[in-house]
């Protein structure tokens, strides 16, 4: 992490701090959509629960914003509210082992037969099962697929977010891979 | 696609599923005035009088026991000087 990011970071935070609207402001308008995608990526697209979250992770953000040491980049630190904040929603809400999502194609809906539609429709339904597979996953393999491959975030980060060591997290996203593949293609 | 369970296809695979989501407008204004008014608070907080926070007679309470704890070493000694003077 660059030295002046860390600076701009520490900085925005201890404005928070201070009460400064205008930071609050700032760190909101920068990462509320990518803190949004994440959770809601994480919570089966439930959006309603999703905003919850985000409400909770922003208002969390704002009360701790004097004990951010700048050890990481704010991303990550934001990334690692939400996740909790995810993971206490699986744990004591008791959904996720009976969650189910119901997906359905209306097919009176469809007017139009050209390979277009055809082709989107099979794109659309293969990327509801993968979906489907992956919210079938326990949540820290479902969060660490998230974080690695659709958030894009490197190993170094993820550790972080998640609390564990860097070796840890590569043994993670091994197991979670060969489940995610199974579950796939079985 | 066949997924073969690489880094890449399974990069490719969920980033086709997952695309970016966006907030309502009306939400995304809401929360940040929530926001807002959670950071006021945090000032109001930040602001009390030097006696009400609690650091402050924490350090007091300390001092106060060193000192006892100091004049409950010192009076025997002063006791004792004075028995054998």
């Amino acid at each position: 992490m660059e030295s002046s990011d860390k600076t701009d970071d520490i900085e925005i935070l201890k404005r928070i701090e201070n009460g400064d609207n205008d930071a609050v402001t700032e760190l909101y308008n920068t990462h509320v959509d990518r803190i949004y995608s994440l959770i809601l990526n994480q919570v089966d697209s439930d959006r309603e629960m999703a905003q919850e979250i985000l409400q909770e992770t922003f208002i969390a953000a704002v009360r701790s914003a004097g004990k951010f040491r700048g050890k990481s980049k704010v991303y990550t630190w934001l990334c690692s509210i939400a996740s909790r904040k995810v993971a206490d929603y699986y744990r004591y809400k008791k959904r996720e082992t009976k969650h189910r999502v119901q997906y359905s194609v209306d097919s009176d809906e469809i007017q139009d037969t050209s390979d277009n539609i055809i082709t989107i429709l099979e794109s659309e339904e293969t990327n509801k099962g993968v979906r489907k597979t992956l919210f079938s996953l326990p949540i820290h393999y479902r969060q660490v697929l998230l974080l690695k491959y659709v958030e894009k975030l490197p190993v170094s980060e993820i550790s972080e977010i998640m609390e564990r060591s860097p070796k840890s997290i590569e043994g993670l996203l091994t197991r979670a891979r060969k489940e995610f593949q199974a579950k796939l293609t079985g | 696609m066949k997924y073969t369970g690489t880094d890449e296809n399974t990069e490719k695979i969920l980033q086709e599923a997952f695309e970016p989501a966006t907030l309502s407008t009306e939400y995304r204004d809401q929360l940040l005035k929530n926001l807002i008014v959670t950071a006021s608070g945090n000032m109001k907080t930040s602001n009390k009088s030097l006696w009400k926070k609690p650091d402050l007679w924490v350090a007091v309470a300390v001092v106060v026991v060193l000192a006892v704890i100091g004049y409950g070493i010192w009076l025997p000694y002063s006791v004792w000087d004075k028995l054998t003077s």
